[in-house]
């Protein structure tokens, strides 16, 4: 009895621990959504502010900064981008996983990784005059075919791990069954990977969201994506803490959200073949 | 459970990947053999009356032999990398294992520690320097000065550091997930010899448990090398590179060299040297998998 | 389940590509459409509302569309654009170290003939005559105007005038660089965040070099001798650097080296510093109550002098030029002329309030007195921008022109190059001197007499 007592009272306290490093990780996010509800001269405090009567007028500036064109490239160019990758991705996983010599799929997953190494300065320049000479610059199809060949690496990683932990009895049975190659695709396999590939799709969106080379380098205002509007808000004007607060909470929103939902599956389709 | 590709063999050929690859193959491979061929001329934007010279591999000479920043910006892209990574495991193991203990609410922690790797590094690296890091309004600082300690000019006397730091914040949670998989999967005969050894906590994590981990742990790295590696955004927003050169690293200086000094040659020249490291990285990363898989079989 | 999550999917890529092409499509009929490159500072800003509410009222037939970036994104945008003939401005925002070398890189148009071209009546509403000379001065090339300003500056000091009065403290109306360090030395007080000085510290050329050149070329020191060799060892610009990095360490800001006039700025405006010495142009920001809590309490004085007065404050404007691919010339000059205009400063003053309005640009506007009562640093700021020296930078004659920049094409590089070198030095990583024997070598290695020999004093 006695020992157990003290055993939970050692637990409380570890919990307590627990939870006081996990907020205090956490407290730059939670401190920048605070500061968004103040004004300019009270984020400007040498000391932390905790009481102060919340204002929405940071929000309001922000919203009304021209936000909704840059929320719309944003999601435009991310969800574009991650069909993309799923479409083009999610075939080449399969055919690696089942339909390729072991040597073919490793030289194949070689150059499909290297592609994602390539250090993306390395090629920016390139880019921008053949994207000027499409005249497609300062457009958001160029963001979109570069977050779609950013993120297909990364689709194909992962939906590859996803397919190698089927079950191969059921893909047996479906050819059995006389199913085509693409009919056991999108019949079998997808749907037994769904919660895998949703999560894969989450996060190449979550790239491609918080993605800011590309951006800075290949848009203008006009096409330009959230991660841009922050960062030239912040050299605007002279006070900037609360409103750029606000701005940052309301981008931060839609990748907090898809991330956390996508959560249980990611570990899986990221270390991939690494981990068995 | 899992098995290895090729097994389905009853149609051996498919032509199923090939738009993707055609794809991958047409936005990055074109796009670099053009940056080859522009690293073999001289094209400076501010003085177009110069043209564009093809100039041989005086580029590559120059970077090599000529150009000590180059040198610095590779050396801190490796600091920057190792620092972070060596960092973000430490923590995540260590919030990894605070977080594997069943309490109340621990799915609801588990969730919050995810937020700042999902968190637009460029938007971090504002929040980390005018919220937290500022000299006089930052909250870093000012606990600093409730416990008496001297303050800290972040970005100004230790940039790098700083640049882990946030880095790290990053990439935490990242580790954590990975090692959270790790410990859920380890053999329940592990966990029970760990807790009747009596041996210390510490000893057994080292002696008992890190062998398990340490697939998890490869994996980690590999893939947090890819990302960190090119990091940007937050050296853009944070510290612009500097003071100095103290935060250029390899894929800022690039940047550098081809946007604020306006020299394509120079700028796609370091990008190659940039493409070749990768390509060795990824190798290495290649044979590790294949070791895994090799030692699975 | 998964059927439906595949419509789902597809639904959604239709949705995102028709969205796509509704946002590159907006080909209205028969308007000529602007795209004007501007920087995103408070002046701009109400220019672009201005001709939204103002100009596009009075020209139904033009749209300007505004690219608004901070200044060295602008930079970055407007240059890769026009030196790739991308050919997405009809307007870049320049400043005056741009236009002589655009102009001869032929990427932006002569507007001379604009000008003669233009009607009696618009030609005297606009008076180009009354344009600030050394301004118009520093946007030509050859004698021929390239841009038009939309707001000229030089350098000065700002200082807290209750901080002064604290510490029983003068300042003098043109003080000496050791004086200035006097004072900050006197109310220099870190533990209650209160700074003696205020500089920039942040590394690129526009940023720490600009005051930092003020300083060399008042002590003496200069880039280059008439050969065009690299000065930049000499004993005289090492004096100044040390004296400049030693003033930012001792009584400067903290995290000096990654600051730059943003957030030094912002600190004076918090009654933080003591002095604040940059440009004319952010007078107005601080005079303003709703940003500045020393509003009402700030003091002007010249740019402080130590050896000679040559080069002691700068000469910077940012200035409208029509680049020279636009295909709609006419109207860009004619949105050009418009917002560059006398009528323009006016407009300004009654909508934004007068403390605002563009400075440094029209000698008209120094002589309105609801400008002058507004703008107690309206006389300051003209006789500096009149008495700036692009021309004669330092004490000893030099090949180049220019006061904080030296105007060839190569300084962008070498630049930004000599003030990473200098922003180590205030970082502390590198001594004063390991840093300019780094920064000569450097600008040693890519600057020679051939290389600029279209940018020479004749």
């Amino acid at each position: 009895m006695r020992v157990k007592r003290r055993l939970s009272l050692i637990s409380i306290i570890y919990t307590m621990v627990t939870y006081l490093v996990g907020i205090l990780f956490v407290f730059p996010v939670l401190w920048t959504v605070i500061t968004g509800f103040k004004t300019e001269s009270q984020a400007y405090s040498s000391s932390p502010l905790l009481w102060f009567e919340p204002t929405l007028h940071q929000f309001i500036l922000a919203l009304n900064g021209g936000f909704w064109g840059y929320f719309s490239n944003s999601l435009v160019a991310s969800t574009v981008s991650t069909c993309l990758a799923l479409i083009l991705g999610i075939p080449c996983a399969y055919a690696m996983v089942f339909y390729m010599r072991r040597k073919q799929s490793k030289n194949l997953l070689f150059f499909v990784l290297s592609t994602r190494f390539m250090p993306f300065a390395a090629i920016i320049v390139p880019l921008y005059v053949i994207f000027k000479d499409l005249n497609l610059l300062n457009n958001i199809i160029s963001l979109i075919v570069v977050y779609t060949s950013m993120n297909l690496p990364l689709v194909i990683w992962m939906s590859r791990s996803y397919f190698m932990d089927l079950p191969i009895e059921v893909l047996e049975a479906s050819f059995l069954d006389g199913c085509s190659k693409w009919g056991t695709l999108l019949k079998v396999a997808i749907p037994m990977s769904s919660s895998g590939l949703t999560a894969t799709a989450l996060l190449s969106m979550v790239f491609a969201w918080n993605d800011f080379f590309f951006a800075v380098n290949l848009t203008f205002t006009n096409s330009s994506t959230l991660p841009i509007m922050v960062s030239s808000f912040m050299t605007n004007e002279q006070l900037f803490i609360a409103k750029v607060s606000a701005l940052a909470t309301l981008i931060i929103i839609i990748p907090v959200i898809l991330g956390l939902y996508a959560q249980k599956h990611l570990v899986r389709g990221l270390t991939a073949g690494a981990i068995k | 459970m899992a098995y290895e590709e090729g097994q389905v063999s009853k149609i051996r050929k498919s032509k199923i990947h090939v738009p993707g690859i055609i794809y991958l193959i047409i936005s990055t491979q074109i796009p670099f053999l053009y940056a080859l061929w522009l690293s073999l001329h001289g094209w400076h934007l501010l003085e177009p009356y110069l043209g564009k010279p093809f100039v041989g591999f005086h580029n590559y000479y120059y970077e090599l032999f000529k150009n000590p920043e180059f040198w610095m910006s590779i050396g801190k892209t490796g600091e920057l990398v190792f620092g972070s990574l060596l960092l973000s495991l430490v923590g995540g193991t260590c919030l990894a294992i605070m977080l594997n203990r069943p309490f109340i609410g621990r799915n609801i922690l588990r969730a919050l520690i995810l937020i700042p790797f999902l968190v637009t590094p460029s938007v971090s690296s504002i929040i980390w320097k005018n919220l937290m890091f500022n000299s006089n309004f930052g909250m870093v600082n000012w606990l600093f000065n409730v416990l008496h300690l001297p303050d800290v000019a972040w970005f100004s006397s230790i940039p790098l550091v700083s640049l882990i730091i946030i880095t790290s914040w990053q990439w935490t949670p990242f580790f954590v997930l990975i090692v959270t998989a790790g410990l859920q999967s380890l053999p329940e005969e592990v966990v029970e010899a760990s807790k009747v050894d009596g041996a210390g906590k510490l000893r057994t994590y080292i002696h008992i448990i890190l062998p398990h981990l340490r697939n998890y742990y490869e994996a980690a790295i590999l893939l947090g090398t890819i990302f960190v590696f090119q990091t940007f955004g937050k050296i853009y927003v944070a510290t612009g590179g500097g003071p100095g050169s103290a935060t250029t690293t390899l894929p800022f200086y690039t940047y550098q060299v081809a946007f604020i000094h306006w020299n394509i040659g120079h700028a796609t020249t370091i990008g190659v040297f940039g493409v070749i490291l990768a390509i060795i990285v990824a190798n290495i990363m290649v044979r590790f998998l294949e070791r895994d898989g090799g030692a699975q079989k | 389940m998964y059927r439906k999550s595949a419509i789902g999917l597809s639904s959604l890529l239709l949705i995102t590509m028709v969205l796509t092409g509704c946002g590159t499509n907006n080909a209205s009929s028969g308007k000529i459409v602007l795209t004007v490159g501007t920087v995103n500072n408070s002046q701009m800003t109400q220019m672009e509302q201005l001709t939204k509410s103002v100009f596009e009222k009075e020209h139904p037939n033009i749209q300007v569309n505004f690219v608004t970036l901070p200044e060295n994104q602008l930079r970055q945008k407007v240059t890769q654009d026009v030196a790739t003939n991308a050919g997405k401005f009809d307007v870049v925002t320049i400043g005056n170290y741009e236009a002589p070398i655009w102009a001869n890189n032929q990427w932006v148009s002569n507007l001379k003939p604009w000008l003669s071209k233009m009607s009696t009546k618009a030609s005297a509403a606009y008076d180009y005559g009354d344009l600030i000379k050394p301004v118009m001065q520093s946007l030509s090339f050859h004698g021929s105007p390239y841009a038009l300003p939309f707001y000229g500056e030089s350098s000065m000091i700002m200082y807290n005038k209750k901080l002064f009065q604290e510490h029983h403290l003068t300042m003098p109306l043109h003080p000496t660089w050791q004086q200035i360090a006097h004072f900050a030395k006197v109310i220099n007080d870190p533990s209650q965040h209160i700074y003696g000085i205020l500089l920039r510290g942040q590394s690129g050329w526009g940023m720490n070099l600009a005051p930092l050149d003020t300083v060399i070329n008042t002590f003496g020191g200069r880039w280059f001798n008439m050969k065009w060799q690299s000065r930049l060892n000499s004993t005289n610009v090492e004096n100044a650097v040390s004296f400049y990095v030693n003033l930012l360490k001792k009584y400067g800001e903290p995290s000096a080296a990654a600051t730059g006039w943003q957030g030094a700025l912002s600190l004076m405006s918090q009654g933080k510093g003591g002095m604040y010495y940059d440009a004319t142009s952010e007078a107005g920001v601080l005079e303003t109550p709703s940003s500045s809590k020393i509003a009402g309490n700030v003091g002007f004085a010249y740019a402080p002098v130590s050896a000679t007065q040559n080069g002691s404050h700068w000469l910077w404007s940012w200035a409208l030029a029509m680049v020279k691919d636009s295909h709609h010339k006419s109207a860009a000059f004619q949105w050009m002329t418009w917002a560059t205009s006398p009528q323009y400063l006016v407009l300004a003053g009654k909508t934004f309030g007068w403390q605002n309005v563009p400075p440094g640009t029209r000698y008209s506007i120094y002589k309105n007195p609801k400008y002058l009562a507004a703008a107690p640093f309206a006389n300051i700021t003209l006789n500096s921008i009149s008495t700036a020296t692009p021309n004669d930078p330092t004490l000893k004659t030099v090949p180049y022109t220019g006061v904080q920049f030296v105007e060839i094409p190569q300084f962008e590089t070498v630049g930004q190059e000599v003030s990473q070198d200098i922003s180590a030095a205030i970082a502390g990583q590198i001594s004063v001197k390991g840093a300019l024997t780094e920064a000569n070598s450097q600008v040693a290695s890519q600057v020679n007499a051939t290389k600029v020999a279209g940018f020479s004093r004749s």
